[in-house]
């Protein structure tokens, strides 16, 4: 037994048995379990942190921070003895809890839906849900002679919709932009995962092979277009994915584990959407005549921003204003006109150091004397240096003959990644 | 769109509806010999049952050469015959039909070039001396003496010929807005069918399986197939071509069933005036979606169909030319200053100048012989800035001393009634010796000495066919 394993037997004797109420509604708790069980698995996975293998000590971090704050103590008080790579991977994980502590409280809390229904109408079930959720769901396309039987005790949206459309057969659950529409087709389970927060489905997958004449070469590529939706209001920053693993029928590794895969970057999502497609790409594929694919694993991380930076550029008078700076980066406009009718701007921004995030659209805000705000167009351009960062601002609803106030720039200095791996084994493809 | 088709159809039934003696004759028609026709069709129906692909179109366009007045025998025959050559002789008979409609066309030469002292540069200068195609040969010349290259080539198309010698020369062929452009190095082996002043060749090939998870997989098989053509013949319209034959060598039939009819009722459909056709946008290179070859297939045996193209039936013409002034003598110009590259080109005499051809007026904006490009306005007293914005045009540039160009013409803007174009041209240096020059300053341009714009009023459809015989595909 390895040193570790006597303090985590001290641990299991000192572990409270009940965790508070607040952290089960932290993001990706296991909310719903119980909490005894819980606890019992602190110092089974605080054992497997000292693992000799890789996956067995990711999986165990992964496990822990999904735990959320009950783990915290047992963490804590395991940092002063522990070594210094162990205590490394202690100190990841506690800041990893805390973050999405923070964010829990920064997001709206997830919905919980609870429905007991036999052999009662679809359409009455999905209203029911729609009362529980702030996400806007448009069940009108439902058969109003489907019925349904199910039973939920605060599932989290995204199984809800999913064990509702299971138990009818009749209807599929599709996310538009902004909410969800249920169809009428018959129910197929789509290959993806759904967690408390997020709900991942690989919608299509390209298997294609190419020759071009008179080349000896053929390029098999291959391309998966999935997505990804979040309750309403709990939208990402910045989402970036990746194929992390490919396996084709045989067992070849198309894309081996740890390969450098091109990770796909969506940003600028839009404040409402509740969806996001995206396409994964590898220049190597099983080829169209191939019936199955073993394994393929996608690594998604959502970017939440937990705190920003912030100045505001006094445009009362109406004329260039000052130069603004604050701890980490000054701006100036160097022009404010109208240009075609709209307001537009040139800005400079100038970074102490590395920033999480850009300026985007919706970093920048006008605002009138009444406080009303009004959006920018972003574009950036071609650094005139290294340390500089032009923009040219667009207002395009600010009005003619309106009093200005203010431009604020806002942009997120410390930002919570949270991961979701998807593991999809032997698809068919027939 | 619908005035310019109203005057389109105006053209269309303005036509003679009899051919003129001289449209007979046009196709190289045999006028006046009093051999009978159906002695000169008979041996070239037998060589459309050859299994030579070449020799087959070969007589497809000696038939059609016979002109009108061997349409009935070609007829006759194609009621007696059946599948390919029914087919073939169809096609023949189009073009006789077709051809008296067409106007610039010029008529297909044949010719033969064998050389094993000559090297690609002056192979592709002897053929555009000998046929006339427009062909800008600066990107092959370069400080390297190029080596000799064999071409052998007895009865063929001038595309036959320009190709074997890029083959032979190892030189890329593309085509942009209508002109070839070459490239020393890595030509390709593609499938390639030559018929008529036209050129088709197959690029890649994509299968797909597409997996939705919510039904069957779907699998897909699509060619790209490029179309080439000598600028002579420039198709002013293209229409997405047509597979009438697509087999692999296990025997599978790769034309998709059609589409089965919606169970929609039809919607109401506003009456189109007789003869307006779907309008279809398409580009010269296109996409074949075939059903996908059986798994153990490794080749397509045949893969035949058309595409129809619009050539320019009728045109308006509009010339500008700088006039002598009255009086002035012509005499013979003091040799020419060196000119300065970077210095302000003066304006051409040509900028400003209007001319008016019935309903169409056009003024030269501006020359700008230095960026190779001539702004113009097109206005009708008739159509909409719309309407002419969608109407074909040709163009023909002259540098002084008649040195000819290639040239396009796009489209530039609309605004109110005036419709702006760009001509934008390159000289072809016909008559520079085909080695470039030693330094590296660059060729004053030479003063645009004519232009000629010609607005295309309306086109006559013409059926290009393509065939491809065993073509590889594993």
């Amino acid at each position: 037994m390895k040193p570790l394993a006597a303090v985590l037997m001290l641990l299991l004797a000192t572990e409270p048995t009940k965790p508070s109420e607040t952290s089960l509604g932290g993001l990706g708790g296991l909310c719903g379990q119980s909490y005894a069980q819980e606890d019992r698995r602190v110092p089974e996975l605080l054992a497997k942190l000292d693992d000799d293998s890789i996956e067995v000590r990711a999986a165990a971090a992964v496990a822990l921070i999904d735990l959320g704050k009950p783990a915290l103590p047992s963490l804590k008080r395991l940092v002063p003895s522990a070594g210094v790579e162990l205590k490394d991977r202690l100190n990841e994980i506690i800041r990893k809890i805390q973050d999405r502590d923070r964010l829990s409280s920064l997001l709206p809390p997830p919905s919980r839906i609870s429905i007991d229904a036999k052999d009662r109408p679809l359409r009455e079930v999905f209203e029911k849900l729609s009362k529980q959720t702030s996400t806007p769901i448009d069940y009108s396309q439902v058969p109003e002679d489907a019925k349904v039987t199910v039973t939920l005790d605060r599932v989290p949206l995204w199984k809800a919709l999913d064990r509702i459309c299971r138990a009818s057969g009749r209807v599929m659950p599709e996310v538009e932009n902004d909410h969800v529409v249920i169809t009428p087709e018959t129910y197929v389970e789509l290959p993806g995962k759904i967690t408390d927060l997020f709900c991942v489905t690989l919608q299509r997958l390209e298997l294609s092979t190419e020759v071009v004449f008179g080349s000896p070469d053929r390029y098999d590529r291959f391309n998966a277009t999935f997505h990804v939706s979040w309750e309403k209001g709990a939208r990402p920053y910045h989402v970036t994915a990746h194929i992390a693993e490919l396996v084709d029928e045989s067992g070849s590794e198309l894309v081996a584990a740890g390969e450098d895969a091109e990770s796909v970057l969506m940003s600028s999502i839009a404040p409402d959407m509740i969806r996001q497609d995206f396409t994964l790409d590898s220049p190597h594929g099983p080829g169209p005549q191939a019936l199955k694919i073993s394994k393929l694993k996608v690594e998604i991380e959502f970017e939440f921003p937990l705190k920003y930076a912030e100045v505001k550029l006094d445009v009362s008078t109406g004329k260039v204003p000052a130069a603004s700076s604050c701890a980490e980066f000054d701006v100036r406009l160097s022009r404010l006109e109208r240009t075609e009718g709209a307001l537009t701007a040139s800005l400079v921004m100038v970074p102490h150091g590395p920033l999480e995030g850009e300026i985007t659209g919706e970093s920048v805000v006008l605002r009138d004397k009444s406080g009303k705000e009004y959006p920018a167009i972003v574009t950036e351009g071609t650094p005139g240096n290294e340390s500089e960062t032009p923009y040219q601002l667009t207002f395009p609803s600010a009005p003619e003959h309106q009093e200005f106030t203010e431009i604020q720039i806002r942009i997120p200095t410390e930002v919570h990644r949270e991961r979701l791996d998807v593991e999809l084994k032997d698809l068919n493809l027939k | 769109m619908i005035g310019a088709v109203a005057v389109l159809l105006l053209l269309l039934a303005t036509e003679p509806t009899k051919p003129s003696e001289a449209a007979l004759c046009g196709l190289g028609g045999l006028c006046g010999q009093s051999v009978p026709q159906e002695d000169k069709v008979a041996p070239l129906t037998r060589d459309l049952e050859s299994a030579e692909v070449r020799k087959i179109y070969h007589a497809v366009s000696d038939l059609a050469s016979l002109g009108e007045a061997a349409l009935p025998a070609i007829e006759k025959r194609a009621q007696a015959a059946q599948g390919r050559t029914r087919d073939y002789l169809n096609l023949a008979a189009d073009e006789i039909r077709s051809a008296r409609l067409t106007t610039g066309v010029p008529p297909l030469q044949r010719l033969s070039m064998k050389s094993s002292d000559r090297n690609v540069v002056e192979l592709l200068g002897d053929l555009r001396a000998k046929t006339g195609v427009a062909l800008s040969l600066e990107n092959l010349m370069g400080e390297e003496k190029l080596p000799e290259v064999p071409v052998d080539v007895r009865d063929v198309t001038m595309l036959e010929a320009f190709d074997a010698i890029c083959r032979a020369g190892n030189v890329t062929v593309t085509m942009e807005n209508g002109q070839f452009m070459l490239y020393q190095g890595d030509y390709q082996e593609m499938p390639r069918f030559f018929y008529d002043h036209y050129f088709f060749r197959l690029g890649n090939f994509v299968l797909l399986r597409t997996v939705d998870f919510r039904k069957p997989a779907v699998q897909s098989f699509k060619l790209q197939m490029e179309m080439l053509w000598d600028p002579a013949a420039a198709p002013c319209k293209f229409n997405p071509p047509v597979v009438v034959e697509a087999l692999d060598d296990k025997g599978k039939n790769l034309i998709p069933p059609p589409p089965p009819p919606k169970k929609e009722p039809p919607k109401p459909v506003e009456p189109k005036p007789p003869g307006e056709a779907e309008e279809v946008e398409a580009e010269s290179t296109s996409f074949l979606q075939l059903l996908p070859p059986s798994p153990a297939a490794e080749k397509l045996t045949v893969l035949r169909g058309y595409s129809t193209i619009g050539l320019p039936r009728t045109k308006v013409s509009l010339s500008f030319a700088e006039e002598p002034k009255k009086g002035e003598r012509k005499e013979a110009a003091p040799p020419e200053k060196p000119q300065d590259p970077a210095a302000e080109p003066a304006p051409s005499p040509l900028d400003g100048m209007q001319r008016k051809s019935g309903d169409f007026t056009v003024k030269i904006v501006k020359v700008e012989s230095g960026l190779f490009r001539i702004t113009c306005e097109v206005s009708s007293a008739t159509l909409k800035v719309e309407d002419i914005g969608k109407m074909p045009f040709l163009a023909s540039v002259t540098l002084k001393g008649a040195e000819p160009t290639r040239s396009y013409v796009s489209l530039w803007s609309m605004k109110d009634t005036v419709a702006e174009v760009m001509i934008s041209f390159q000289p072809l240096h016909l008559k520079e010796i085909l080695v470039k020059a030693g330094d590296d300053r660059p060729v004053p341009p030479a003063p645009v000495e004519k232009i000629e714009l010609s607005i295309v009023t309306a086109v006559q459809e013409r059926k290009i066919p393509f065939e491809f015989r065993d073509v590889k595909i594993k």
